[in-house]
């Protein structure tokens, strides 16, 4: 190949490279993706969520409902993808967080007309974790207190209630 | 808490009721849709 | 003979009865309590414990203030009956609102008592935030409320905690549940709780066994089962996770919903004339009949509205996306499996007019649903068909009109004028809470929508419902929902109550 047709290539395929990057999909928040739906139908798309409660595992498939803090929808994903995903979030814990690619349905006729994303890959980016718990203690204090209140208003109405008023 | 006689004829009439309800409305459906 | 040693004796029987209420519920804290407590959630079991001390103490303060009345029972008036309904779901949503207040799942005190109220009336709709990390304990608390609320408190107090009958039926009636079983309203609200009891048992065991055939872990399969039950059976709404039924993603599920739901937006009459043996009451019932033609019509224009948009293909899709939310919104259950916005975007005027009607129609009388009731349209729809019948037949024909309802009824024209003031009532509070809406600025259509679901204790929103609402509207809303709730006359006996007293003290 000579020089010209070399630099040519070249130049191609840095142009497209860039483009990809310029014009790459960036990541939406769940609740514009659902407001604009309409828009939005059949579109790929990057989302980034929590993976909330557990995955609901349906044959080769699973279900995986992710919540970015702006809303909730379920990423439906096969097994492999979806046991990439280690923590959960619920009461206890924060959920990996994910990023996922994929289509996006307004009223998926696979599932019944569910608004779901149909991911066609998923990554990490950041691993969930158990949340630590902690009491203040101005309430374990007000807890024990009020407790003490009530046993000793428990003893006065009994106390009361024995003798018959007239 | 015992159930009589009656009450699971009853409890089973009530969920058949509903079922028929159910299959009743997405036949509906259905004939809407075609 | 009149022992009470005050003249204010009315505030004193108030007192009695409303702390066995205050106390009926300090008892019930004691399940999230547990729950918090074997689950390790030490926050909630302090939110509860907490609750449980400060109802308790108040409770017996309430009853230690009206014990007199244990004296002069038979002194128990209707309005005093009236005045303890109405009063108490007052106190609860103080008291029930402190669990939600300490988890800091909510903006402020406000929304929590928003959420209780929305809990009490099973209305379902929701300010608390982040449902998906909300603790077992409370999420305990929030579905128990909703199926305790359309069991009726009143009912539960009965039940458990009062020694003797006399006077009882007088504060059932104050919470809407007229209907008269066996001749005793301990035997009427037993045979209420046995129906329900044992609907929970099948309800959360075929949820449980659903849940995990869907993918849920044993665990959570079960809470979800419990917790959905409650809320379907209680017309409520409420869900463990912020998307509710979609959560779960799953059409067995959600006919499993349905089941229950249109249970229990059926008169307990009819359940118990057909658990005692009278299985044709089902189909022969009026209000059956109105829920059959007013569920068939509004689902098919559904239907058709959402067709000529073009958003669902399939007939699977349409059932489940379109008749699903149209029958939880009539039986005024609440459980969606569509987001808000497309309620807003996607079923139109026409499809949101539809919804609004049958959230406004509702359910059957005395039973866990809301809106103007089925037997009450029934009966106006009929009344207005007698009265064109009278007017074209002659004068010398004295014509009975007849419905069924349990027994053969006589289309009485008091029946149908009482019917149609109630639903007056309801559209009165129905229409301001929509200009409301408007006044502040929401499109019509959605301001229509969201007061069609708060009137009618529905719990389905297109969007208006949020922390960040105005407060004038946020507060509108928790009146509306407990107006709706109680069918108006228990609260007009507690405000007209509250004026004479005090007229009464201004004399004085």
């Amino acid at each position: 190949m000579d020089k010209v047709t070399r630099a040519l290539i070249l130049t191609v395929v840095a142009f497209f490279l860039f483009a990809g990057v310029a014009f790459g999909i960036e990541t939406i928040s769940l609740n514009q993706l659902i407001e604009t739906a309409k828009v939005m139908d059949g579109k790929t798309v990057v989302v980034q969520g929590e993976a909330i409660s557990e995955a609901l595992e349906r044959g080769n498939n699973a279900w995986v409902n992710i919540n970015d803090g702006t809303n909730a929808i379920g990423i439906w994903l096969n097994r492999e993808d979806a046991n990439k995903i280690k923590v959960f979030g619920d009461y206890l814990n924060i959920g990996d967080k994910v990023k996922v690619t994929g289509v996006f349905n307004r009223a998926c006729v696979e599932h019944g007309g569910d608004m779901d994303i149909h991911a066609t890959s998923i990554e990490v980016v950041e691993n969930g974790y158990p949340v630590k718990e902690k009491v203040p203690s101005q309430k374990i204090a007000i807890g024990i207190i009020f407790v003490v209140v009530t046993l000793m208003v428990t003893g006065f109405y009994f106390k009361i209630m024995k003798k018959p008023t007239s | 808490m015992q159930m009589k006689k009656n009450e699971v004829k009853g409890l089973l009439a009530e969920l058949l009721a509903v079922g028929v309800y159910i299959a009743a409305f997405y036949l509906l459906t259905f004939a809407l849709m075609m | 003979m009149n022992t009470f040693k005050s003249k204010f004796y009315s505030i004193v029987i108030i007192s009695y009865y409303t702390g066995f209420v205050v106390l009926g519920i300090a008892f019930l804290t004691l399940i999230p309590l547990a729950t918090s407590l074997l689950l390790r959630e030490w926050n909630p079991f302090f939110d509860f414990l907490i609750t449980l001390a400060i109802s308790t103490t108040l409770g017996l303060s309430l009853i230690l203030i009206g014990r007199e009345t244990r004296e002069n029972k038979s002194f128990v008036q209707w309005k005093h009956g009236f005045v303890v309904a109405s009063l108490s779901w007052v106190i609860l949503m103080v008291l029930c609102a402190i669990p939600y207040a300490l988890s800091g799942h909510v903006y402020s005190f406000l929304d929590a008592c928003f959420d209780v109220m929305s809990g009490f009336t099973t209305t379902g709709l929701v300010l608390t935030q982040d449902l998906d990390h909300l603790s077992l304990g409370l999420n305990m608390w929030r579905h128990m409320l909703t199926f305790i609320g359309g069991q009726g408190m009143i009912v539960l107090a009965l039940t458990f905690l009062l020694k003797e009958t006399g006077g009882a039926y007088i504060f059932y009636v104050g919470e809407g549940k007229d209907i008269n079983l066996v001749p005793n309203v301990k035997g009427t609200a037993r045979i209420i709780w046995k129906i329900s009891l044992i609907y929970l048992l099948i309800g959360t065991i075929a949820l449980w066994i659903n849940g995990i055939l869907i993918g849920l872990n044993p665990l959570s399969a079960f809470f979800s089962g419990l917790f959905i039950f409650e809320s379907a059976w209680s017309t409520g709404g409420f869900a463990p996770y912020t998307q509710n039924m979609m959560f779960y993603h799953s059409f067995s599920y959600e006919i499993i919903t349905i089941v229950f739901f249109i249970l229990g937006s059926l008169n307990f009459g009819l359940h118990y004339a057909a658990w005692s043996g009278n299985k044709k009451e089902i189909v022969k019932n009026i209000e059956t009949q109105s829920f059959f033609i007013t569920t068939f019509i509004t689902s098919a224009l559904a239907v058709i509205a959402l067709s000529k948009s073009g958003v669902y293909a399939d007939a699977v899709s349409m059932f489940r996306r379109v008749v699903y939310n149209v029958l939880s919104a009539h039986t005024t259950t609440g459980f969606n499996n569509v987001y808000a916005s497309q309620f807003a975007k996607e079923w139109g005027d026409f499809g949101i007019l539809i919804m609004v009607v049958a959230m406004l129609i509702g359910g059957s009388a005395c039973s866990t649903a809301g809106g103007f009731k089925g037997l009450r349209v029934a009966v106006v729809f009929k009344g207005v068909i007698a009265d064109i019948k009278k007017l074209l037949s002659s004068e010398r024909n004295v014509k009975l009109f007849r419905f069924h309802h349990i027994k053969e009824q006589i289309l009485t024209d008091g029946l149908v004028k009482v019917s149609a003031l109630i639903i007056i009532c309801y559209m009165v509070t129905f229409t301001i809470g929509m200009a409301l809406g408007a006044y502040y600025g929401y499109p019509l259509s959605n301001a229509a929508f969201e007061m069609a679901s708060v009137t009618g204790n529905v719990g389905l929103s297109i969007g208006v419902t949020t922390p960040f609402m105005p407060v004038g509207l946020k507060v509108y809303y928790i009146i509306a929902m407990y107006l709706g709730r109680l069918e108006f006359i228990s609260v007009f006996a507690l405000i007209g109550f509250i004026i004479g007293g005090v007229k009464k003290l201004w004399i004085k």
